[in-house]
């Protein structure tokens, strides 16, 4: 019990704060009626999300690129892992893909630590290998079900992991850029497919995301950030992220599929923070601070948690010394999340979503 | 097969196609961490080089509708060790060649001390592989006990 006390210390202020907004904002007869329901809470906060991400996007690309993975990248791969690894699957499963990430964490570690090998095929390869067995097991798991249907499934999302990977492993580099873009679609996807009861009442804010996307993606936007925006700061600006988000795309496009990513970056972090874990929830309300530290503590363990919080300070605090050197070291880390979140979606297509389920808890 | 895995397998192929499909664009020879290592310096942009800052030009829309080439600093992978030399192009960009390359120090402080962000990224890095590794002995150890 150490654990709540210490969680539920830190969570009682918040609590507090958030007990006074919730009482002025149900005063009101709007605000009660969009909090009183899940679905078009969410519904509403996703479309407000997207119009300011997009404003933001425009007006502010550089900070954002730089500043959001460092605020936001730790505590959105702990979600990552908290609602897609340790809440679904069981002990094998878990060790499997941890197993798989720590080889991810090794190479990438390597690589800045300035080891000289083909970090990108390394890294296609182990993330491919990773999909494949992690898709290989569940498939093997679901086997009791024998169902000529299920095999038939399993066999195709297989299959389609092989030809991808090839692909994949032919151009390592062009690979992890179509990953990066994809990666934060995948959150999407994953939303929608694991967690959301009802994808239709939130239709409506999905398309005013794919519509800012597309304007940004199309360049659209480009000459107004370089005028309006600040597309230079922390030692990196928008054209050079361009280079690398977007490799022989030229001119405004390249900018543009840049800007994009930028947006979606943060759509990306918004739905593995607010999105996942209020459709992880029980009820229509939202939980309280003391609820959802005790379930962050439940789910990881205290020496993971703390750990994981430790972390998150470091990249924080080291980020303000050195931003850019910080998020580029946080993102070659973390890549290999983008692996895992893969290894999960493919598992569940091949082995059945309530296959390879361990009873839920309420979140 | 289910109607849903065809349109999710479509919808996978459709993403991963342009791999293939663009396999004749050549590559570019950016990268992200000054002194990092990288294997796409020119002129294959599959040597092995290190990541140095540099010029890189890009054909951009002007505020009166025309194009022009507007200048920006990027980092380009350069093969050999010395002083660098010319980044012998920016492949992404459409105005060509990179150009002169730039010896900056590249640090975000400014102070006279030389460490590569890259090798300051890796230490960082070690270290959060380290905290997690000891978090999961950790905790291990006292789920056993």
């Amino acid at each position: 019990m150490a654990e709540v006390v210490w969680t539920d210390r830190f969570a009682a202020p918040l609590d507090e704060a958030r007990r006074a907004t919730l009482g002025t904002a149900l005063r009101n007869r709007m605000l009660r009626s969009l909090f009183s329901s899940r679905d078009r809470r969410l519904a509403w906060i996703l479309g407000a999300h997207a119009c300011v991400a997009w404003l933001l996007t425009i007006l502010f690309p550089a900070p954002l690129l730089v500043v959001l993975p460092l605020v936001l990248g730790v505590p959105h791969v702990l979600a990552d892992v908290r609602y897609l690894v340790v809440r679904r699957f069981e002990r094998r499963f878990r060790l499997l893909l941890l197993l798989g990430s720590a080889a991810l964490v090794v190479v990438n570690a390597l690589s800045l630590l300035g080891a000289r090998f083909d970090v990108a095929g390394a890294e296609v390869t182990l993330g491919t290998a990773l999909v494949a067995v992690t898709g290989l097991t569940a498939l093997r798991s679901a086997s009791g079900d024998a169902s000529i249907a299920r095999a038939a499934r399993g066999a195709i999302v297989l299959g389609a992991v092989v030809v991808l990977g090839s692909m994949a492993l032919r151009e390592p580099r062009k690979a992890l850029v179509m990953l990066i873009h994809g990666h934060n679609l995948i959150a999407i996807v994953a939303w929608l497919w694991l967690f959301r009861r009802r994808a239709r009442d939130v239709l409506l804010p999905l398309a005013m995301v794919a519509i800012g996307a597309a304007t940004l993606a199309s360049g659209a936007a480009v000459t107004a950030t370089l005028h309006l925006g600040v597309w230079r700061a922390f030692g990196t600006n928008l054209l050079a992220a361009a280079d690398w988000l977007a490799p022989g795309v030229p001119g405004a496009l390249g900018v543009g599929l840049a800007s994009s990513f930028v947006f979606l970056q943060s759509v990306h972090y918004f739905v593995w923070l607010v999105l996942v874990p209020a459709d992880a929830g029980s009820g229509n309300g939202s939980a309280s601070f003391k609820r959802r530290f005790r379930d962050f503590s439940r789910d990881l363990g205290v020496p993971v948690a703390v750990a994981s919080v430790a972390i998150g300070a470091l990249v924080f605090a080291s980020g303000a010394l050195a931003p850019l050197a910080t998020k580029n070291a946080y993102l070659a880390v973390a890549s290999f999340h983008v692996w895992l979140e893969i290894a999960v979606l493919v598992s569940f297509a091949a082995g059945g979503r309530g296959r390879t389920l361990t009873a839920l808890g309420p979140g | 097969m289910t109607r849903r895995l065809r349109v999710a397998l479509s919808c996978a192929l459709l993403t991963f196609a342009p791999c293939a499909a663009h396999a004749d664009v050549a590559p570019a020879d950016t990268c992200t961490s000054v002194g990092q290592s990288c294997q796409n310096a020119p002129p294959d942009y599959h040597t092995s080089g290190i990541c140095r800052p540099s010029t890189c030009y890009r054909s951009l829309p002007g505020p009166d509708g025309g194009r022009r080439p507007m200048a920006y600093d990027c980092t380009l992978c350069t093969s050999g060790a010395g002083s660098g030399g010319a980044g012998a192009g920016g492949g992404a960009s459409a105005g060509g060649s990179g150009g002169a390359t730039v010896e900056t120090s590249g640090g975000d402080s400014g102070c006279a001390c030389v460490v590569s962000p890259a090798r300051a990224g890796g230490a960082l890095a070690a270290l959060l592989v380290v905290m997690g590794a000891l978090a999961l002995l950790v905790d291990r150890r006292s789920r056993r006990s």
